[in-house]
């Protein structure tokens, strides 16, 4: 008999057998679903992992200046254009900050508080993405795997929009003033590191997610479950 | 999450506050003498009123055009945005000092043999002053003229340095 058709029918017209058919499947969905999430388990901790790395791959340098002579010659992190945004300190010298005052802040003001915005707001999104992933791992918050891929979507984007930025300040003043012009001399960026780590992180969120829809189907009889001992 | 994130933000910017070292002194040591001194010389304003110590050589300078002699605590370097990239020049101060400065010795030498001072006081004034120097091309005067800016700096203390084997005269980024 099929399973719609047993649910369909009011319990007290279920015959003693039917009930216990019907028993029957409500538990191997169950089961089922319960060993499709524990399949879960490795992917969200993956993505956890993963998301740690990314905040860890921060420290790379999204803009630095490379002179083929020298190789790297003035540098800052993500890390220190969302410190010197955050406070404003676009001109200090202060080593935490990196070499953003001079000579990108000074050559390049506008081109650097953009890109130290978009870091910023990359910052508190891969953080949030941090978070948010510790939160649906340790206490199985399954339904927030669509705002973790949200997340992992934005930090993408701000990503990319962060490497463009820094790599557009290649047409400031910071070259032909700084390196006087010295066509050994690029500003150049490490963010596809953490590129690749955010595009990980949205590709094992996405899995994760897939995975957690199928199992969902199986708990509301979406998907058909075969019942153990059935007739 | 409203209250994580307003959290979150507060101690970024709490962070970020105490690491500005807004209206802090500066100490310029053989890490930080060089990106300092390029620093003040993009954001002056941000040192008014900051007592600044380091330990540098006497120099005397002589303005080719005016005939100004100037007295001044520096370091060489050859890089940045203070200097001209690839030439050598000096990055420093016009030293202001009421007391005795030691005279210059070796100054313009590849040797770290210098009249070494540790002096500690202010900027007078954010504009730099522009001294006219002779040019050199690889240690031979060129006939050219080349212009650097310096500092006047209010000195509050002087102090000869005996043992000076552990510092720089020249400084790079």
């Amino acid at each position: 008999m099929k399973e719609k058709t047993m649910a369909a029918r009011p319990a007290k017209q279920l015959s003693a057998r039917d009930r216990r058919r019907y028993e029957d499947l409500k538990r191997a969905r169950e089961e089922q679903y319960k060993h499709a999430l524990s399949r879960l388990s490795p992917l969200l901790l993956s993505v956890f992992l993963l998301s740690i790395l990314l905040l860890a791959l921060f420290f790379c340098d999204l803009s630095y200046i490379h002179n083929t002579d020298v190789g790297r010659e003035v540098s800052v992190s993500f890390w220190s254009y969302a410190l010197a945004t955050v406070s404003g300190s676009f001109s200090s010298p202060a080593a935490v900050f990196g070499d953003i005052a001079v000579p990108f802040y000074y050559y390049a003001e506008t081109g650097t508080v953009l890109t130290g915005i978009l870091s910023l707001v990359l910052v508190i999104a891969a953080l949030a993405l941090a978070v948010l992933s510790a939160v649906v791992f340790l206490r199985r918050k399954y339904d927030l795997l669509p705002l973790l891929l949200f997340a992992a979507g934005v930090t993408v984007l701000l990503l990319v929009g962060s490497l463009i930025s820094s790599l557009a300040l290649n047409s400031s003043q910071i070259l032909p003033v700084y390196c006087s012009g010295n066509p050994a001399c690029s500003i150049r960026s490490d963010a596809y590191f953490p590129l690749i780590a955010a595009l990980a992180v949205l590709s094992v969120a996405i899995v994760a997610a897939v995975k957690y829809h199928s199992a969902h189907d199986i708990l509301i009889g979406k998907r058909p479950v075969r019942a153990g001992g059935a007739a | 999450m409203k209250h994580a994130i307003k959290t979150m933000l507060s101690v970024l910017a709490v962070l970020g506050i105490l690491l500005t070292g807004a209206g802090c002194d500066y100490v310029l040591n053989e890490r930080t003498f060089f990106k300092t001194m390029t620093n003040m010389l993009a954001f002056p304003s941000s040192y008014m009123g900051s007592t600044i110590e380091l330990d540098c050589f006497v120099y005397e300078l002589t303005d080719v055009e005016s005939g100004e002699e100037y007295t001044l605590g520096v370091r060489k370097c050859s890089s940045g945005v203070g200097c001209t990239c690839g030439n050598d020049t000096i990055i420093g101060f016009i030293l202001d000092y009421d007391g005795a400065i030691p005279a210059a010795k070796n100054q313009s030498e590849d040797t770290n043999d210098k009249a070494w001072i540790h002096i500690a006081g202010k900027l007078e004034s954010e504009t730099p002053e522009t001294i006219a120097i002779a040019a050199y091309t690889d240690g031979v005067p060129n006939g050219q003229t080349e212009y650097i800016q310096m500092f006047r700096f209010l000195v509050s203390s002087l102090t000869a340095i005996e043992d000076y084997s552990s510092l720089a005269y020249y400084v790079t980024d």
